[in-house]
């Protein structure tokens, strides 16, 4: 779980396919593998509301800490309420009780989040593969 | 010493990889004597003993009402898969939607915490 409170973890990548398609997928950043949920298919990410950059259908590139991994798209979403996570949503995020999540996330949250009227997105993301790809990877 | 029962869970797949995390769901026909909160279950994949783990949480789930997040991180499917894979399992169940299911949050435990 790794909230996006920085503009700065809003960017994008560039790849060249073999045939010289450039792509530009946006990147997810993980702080760490929370509970080992990365080696998963499908995995969630708590992030500030952003319906711009977190779009249904969208592929993104993961990467944990300075390393890319894998390429994901995301496939749901689901706006919270900082007091509407549950005990399910924390534990499947973070492999935390929801007392302990919900303090980990008051570390991490922006001063101006209000947390009565500002909402959280759950999103679920997919692993994809990108055959056409290669390693040519340009940031 | 106060014995401490511990229940079997299987799973014939490792769906969404799920059973490599810490805490995991996982979707149950409803049984309310099996399933009790803080309840322990020995975790078998295909037979083989994984670990134990301790049930956290549960909700009561028809599959009418699964939603795609629900379905993603059980699974690593969509709902309507879901379903589909729920009728397959209980093919003699005719209203699979209406079935009374168990959605459990498990977590797992260290070994020197399951008597504790």
């Amino acid at each position: 779980m790794l909230i996006n409170n920085k503009s700065n973890y809003m960017n994008t990548i560039n790849i060249n396919s073999n045939n010289n398609i450039k792509h530009n997928f946006k990147i997810l950043y993980f702080g760490y593998n929370m509970h080992g949920k990365l080696t998963q298919h499908v995995f969630s990410k708590f992030v500030l509301k952003n319906d711009d950059y977190y779009k249904i259908g969208d592929i993104y590139q993961i990467r944990l800490i300075n390393i890319d991994l894998s390429f994901c798209q995301l496939v749901a979403k689901k706006d919270y309420n900082f007091y509407d996570i549950d005990n399910f949503i924390s534990y499947l995020d973070s492999g935390m009780p929801l007392k302990d999540y919900q303090e980990y996330l008051l570390t991490l949250l922006p001063p101006s989040f209000n947390l009565k009227n500002d909402l959280l997105t759950l999103c679920i993301f997919q692993k994809v593969i990108l055959d056409e790809l290669n390693t040519n990877i340009n940031i | 010493m106060e014995s401490t029962t511990i229940y079997e869970l299987n799973f014939s797949y490792n769906w969404n990889n799920k059973l490599y995390n810490k805490a995991f769901t996982s979707i149950r026909l409803y049984n309310p004597t099996k399933y009790v909160i803080n309840n322990l279950y020995n975790v078998n994949l295909k037979g083989n003993y994984l670990f134990t783990a301790k049930l956290i949480d549960l909700k009561i789930l028809y599959p009418k009402n699964i939603s795609n997040w629900l379905a993603y991180l059980d699974s690593g499917y969509n709902a309507e898969e879901v379903i589909n894979i729920l009728s397959k399992i209980y093919k003699n169940n005719n209203d699979i939607l209406n079935t009374k299911f168990h959605y459990l949050l498990l977590v797992r435990v260290e070994e020197s915490n399951v008597n504790q």
